[in-house]
């Protein structure tokens, strides 16, 4: 068997002329709780229903656990599990005539695995699914979403519209039900802090490109911020450069693949001192998708109209 | 599987089916007490026009409920062939014109006949026999065509104004059948022909004309639904994630 659940080269993919995907590269772990990060329209839930054959990409493949979406989306359907973002399920059906009929689509379904989770999620089975709060919807697509035993689970944006308590309640559950078996997990989200406690990895994905993949530890160590106590400075040869902002006697430099080589070019660039910054992953997830790369954008407002001036650094 | 997805639709659409049988029998009713026209007037007036508001109502049942719950990528994430779903769902839909239709005939075969073929002079006494096949077959044409030509997003209005659209140009169609003098489409030549083939009224025209052949009354019908079917599919193929 494969190492990678997931397998993305070169993704294409386009809205009539408007192209969503252009050409995403990406290996997801067996085994991994893999965070997929982007803004809303970054191209995430064309990626997952890519992945789930329900949409044809233009160019470029996929592989979901060893199969191509694309030549038998079934196949692929029939072993992972899928939560959309904000899922609408048939507000008619009782909880567990939802499960019933979700239950038929899968010869795996174990009922008494389904017996547990609504014990444990606390859903009513008599209830319809209309009655339920987002909380206990949320609850009850995770919980069909597992009842089959799937070897990878796809969420997307799974705690869409859920107020802070909520959020956290169904990320306990995912964590607690998820980390287990091996199951691989992809969380699609918007909301840094949400996966940062729980991913492995993650991938950024900004303009339908994959702007950054690696595991968490490593991006945290790789994404450093300086503080330079002045701001007339040329950063013009420093690579990796992701944001760049200055006041008027200090400045803030956010930078990737920080190595000692690249602190000493920083140090040598402020001529004094300097103070460095961790940063948590909301922090890099906003310095690679709208981090100025050192291009800093003045605003002026002139007899009511607004102008806009590009400087390359200073 | 397929147990499921026909309990999913039917449970969706009996309520619907349940209207459009109250509805079309309560008219029927109401025109056979009333007199104002003798049975078979009344018969050829609620099958056929009654046959086309129900195949709106249908139309408007199956697929649209989809788009406006936004549970289309919820259905077909499940490992499911859009097909099976799209045929469960016409034949669901179908049944909302058939069931009302069937009841309202054996009203008409129960109901005392207190008022028969009075004002206007019919073929036969088993005229309206021959009328409540056409009728279904006519109105199936009608709604499996609204159902392909309805884009696939369209909420449930959208679908019953398609189905208004789809009306006025059969109408205007079977205008230019009568124009062409009623019975004779087969002299209209091959681009006439396939014109045609794409009316549900059309064929009516070749089986009750002068050159009326047997086998035509099925294999038309077979023809015509064969293309409405596959416009059908070919609609939907690709509604996985649309929704």
């Amino acid at each position: 068997m494969s190492e990678w659940a997931i397998e993305i080269e070169n993704l294409h993919f386009s809205y009539g002329r408007n192209e969503i995907l252009r050409g995403v590269n990406m290996k997801v772990p067996v085994g991994s709780i893999f965070g997929f990060l982007g803004r809303n329209g970054a191209g995430k839930t064309t990626t997952i229903k890519t992945l789930l054959g329900l949409l044809t990409p233009s160019a470029g493949s996929c592989r979901v656990l060893g199969i191509y979406p694309a030549v038998d989306p079934l196949a692929v359907r029939s072993k992972i599990g899928y939560m959309a973002e904000d899922q609408q399920m048939y507000g008619w059906m009782k909880v567990q005539e939802i499960i019933r009929w979700v239950g038929s689509f899968y010869p795996s379904w174990d009922d008494k695995l389904i017996a547990g989770l609504l014990d444990l999620l606390e859903l009513p089975r008599e209830g319809k699914v209309k009655t339920l709060s987002k909380g206990q919807n949320s609850r009850l697509a995770l919980l069909l979403s597992l009842g089959h035993h799937p070897r990878l689970v796809i969420l997307d944006d799974p705690t869409l519209g859920l107020d802070p308590i909520a959020r956290k309640e169904f990320l306990r559950y995912v964590i607690g039900l998820l980390q287990r078996d091996g199951v691989t997990v992809f969380f699609s989200s918007h909301l840094l802090y949400e996966i940062e406690p729980v991913a492995d990895r993650v991938a950024i994905l900004d303009h339908g490109q994959i702007v950054k993949s690696a595991s968490t530890d490593e991006l945290r160590e790789s994404v450093r911020r300086f503080i330079i106590p002045k701001s007339d400075f040329n950063a013009d040869h420093l690579t990796g450069l992701l944001d760049l902002t200055r006041d008027s006697d200090s400045a803030s430099l956010t930078v990737e693949n920080c190595d000692e080589k690249k602190r000493a070019q920083i140090v040598q660039l402020a001529g004094q001192p300097i103070h460095e910054q961790g940063l948590n992953l909301d922090e890099i997830f906003e310095a690679y998708v709208i981090g100025n790369r050192g291009v800093e954008k003045k605003i002026h407002f002139h007899n009511g109209h607004v102008y806009g001036e590009e400087q390359a650094h200073a | 599987m397929l147990k499921a997805i026909v309990w999913k639709e039917w449970r969706e659409m009996r309520w619907r089916i349940a209207f459009g049988t109250i509805l079309l029998n309560f008219v029927l009713l109401a025109l056979l007490r009333a007199r104002i026209a003798n049975d078979t007037e009344v018969s050829v007036m609620v099958w056929f026009a009654g046959g086309m508001v129900l195949a709106i109502l249908s139309a408007m049942g199956p697929f649209a409920p989809e788009t406006t719950q936004h549970t289309w990528t919820f259905y077909l994430s499940k490992p499911v062939d859009i097909w099976k779903v799209t045929l469960v769902k016409w034949f669901i839909g179908w049944l909302g014109l058939v069931i009302p239709l069937l009841v309202s005939l054996i009203i008409f075969i129960v109901y005392p006949r207190n008022y028969p073929l009075l004002v206007t002079p019919m073929k036969d006494i088993g005229f309206e026999f021959k009328v409540f096949p056409v009728a279904i077959i006519v109105s199936t044409m009608y709604y499996t065509l609204t159902c392909s030509l309805a884009p696939r997003r369209a909420g449930e209005a959208y679908v019953g104004l398609v189905g208004v659209f789809v009306l006025v140009a059969m109408m205007l169609h079977i205008m230019f059948i009568e124009a062409m003098r009623w019975g004779k489409v087969d002299e209209l030549g091959l681009l006439g022909w396939i014109g045609c083939s794409f009316s549900p009224l059309f064929w009516i025209a070749l089986i009750d004309g002068p050159r009326f052949q047997f086998w035509l009354f099925f294999t038309l019908p077979i023809m015509q639904l064969s293309i409405f079917l596959t416009l059908m599919f070919l609609s939907y193929r690709n509604c996985k994630g649309s929704a």
